[in-house]
């Protein structure tokens, strides 16, 4: 899993949200949140039993 | 009023991170990968209220602050429940007697809270409080987070470059020997 992807998501939204493209970075925001709780749950449920 | 109260929202997100950043860089307490999920929840709640005040009001804005809030909140919890019995241990340093996640949990619902709030306000506000602020705080309050987004984005690259973060990170993967 790449760490740093929801981050590179998050900072574009918020650059299309200052320069007023708003579809734009609600679209991406929305695509960071389902990135978020994928890499949540894949954390949860790892079998390995990852402690953080 | 309303769109100055997304401001100040706005500004103390900013100041999450910002204290994360302290700790980090000057105490040297990295992030782990449940931290950084709990990072991005407030980037993406902080692109919520830049929406309302570079295009104005919209309560979808607002949507995305909950969704997120919700998303990120799982998170802490996660991190909650894992040390929550005794003899489990911690991650990081105590804050005024919590550790971090623990204030992220309390951070998620008062986001949530003010949300709930803000959207029974504005469902009384006139509609030139809908629109974008004019003064200058605003613009200072956005640019600032986007500065801090960006910071995030480099930090991230720094410690774990284009692969998954250890659980306990001890160093930065991009700069060996930097703490």
């Amino acid at each position: 899993m790449v760490m740093v992807l929801p981050f590179l998501l998050g900072f574009a939204a918020a650059l299309l949200a200052v320069g007023g493209r708003r579809n734009a970075a609600v679209g991406l925001s929305l695509i960071t949140v389902v990135v978020q709780v994928w890499w949540l749950v894949y954390h949860a449920t790892d079998k390995l039993a990852v402690s953080l | 009023m309303n769109r100055s109260l997304d401001t100040l929202a706005l500004l103390a997100l900013s100041a999450v991170l910002l204290v994360a950043f302290y700790y980090q860089l000057v105490v040297g307490e990295l992030p782990c990968p449940l931290c950084a999920l709990q990072r991005v929840g407030f980037i993406v709640a902080g692109v919520g209220l830049i929406l309302n005040l570079r295009v104005g009001y919209s309560p979808a804005h607002y949507g995305l602050v909950l969704l997120t809030a919700v998303a990120a909140g799982s998170a802490s919890l996660r991190q909650i429940a894992l040390h929550v019995v005794p003899g489990t241990g911690h991650y990081g340093s105590a804050l005024f007697g919590f550790h971090f996640y623990t204030w992220a949990f309390v951070g998620y619902g008062a986001l949530i809270a003010y949300v709930g709030v803000m959207l029974l306000l504005e469902a009384r506000a006139p509609a030139r409080d809908r629109a974008p602020p004019a003064g200058p705080l605003a613009a200072i309050a956005c640019w600032l987070f986007v500065a801090l987004a960006a910071a995030n984005v480099a930090s991230f690259l720094l410690e774990c470059g284009f692969g998954p973060c250890p659980d306990t990170p001890l160093g930065y993967l991009w700069m060996p020997g930097a703490k």
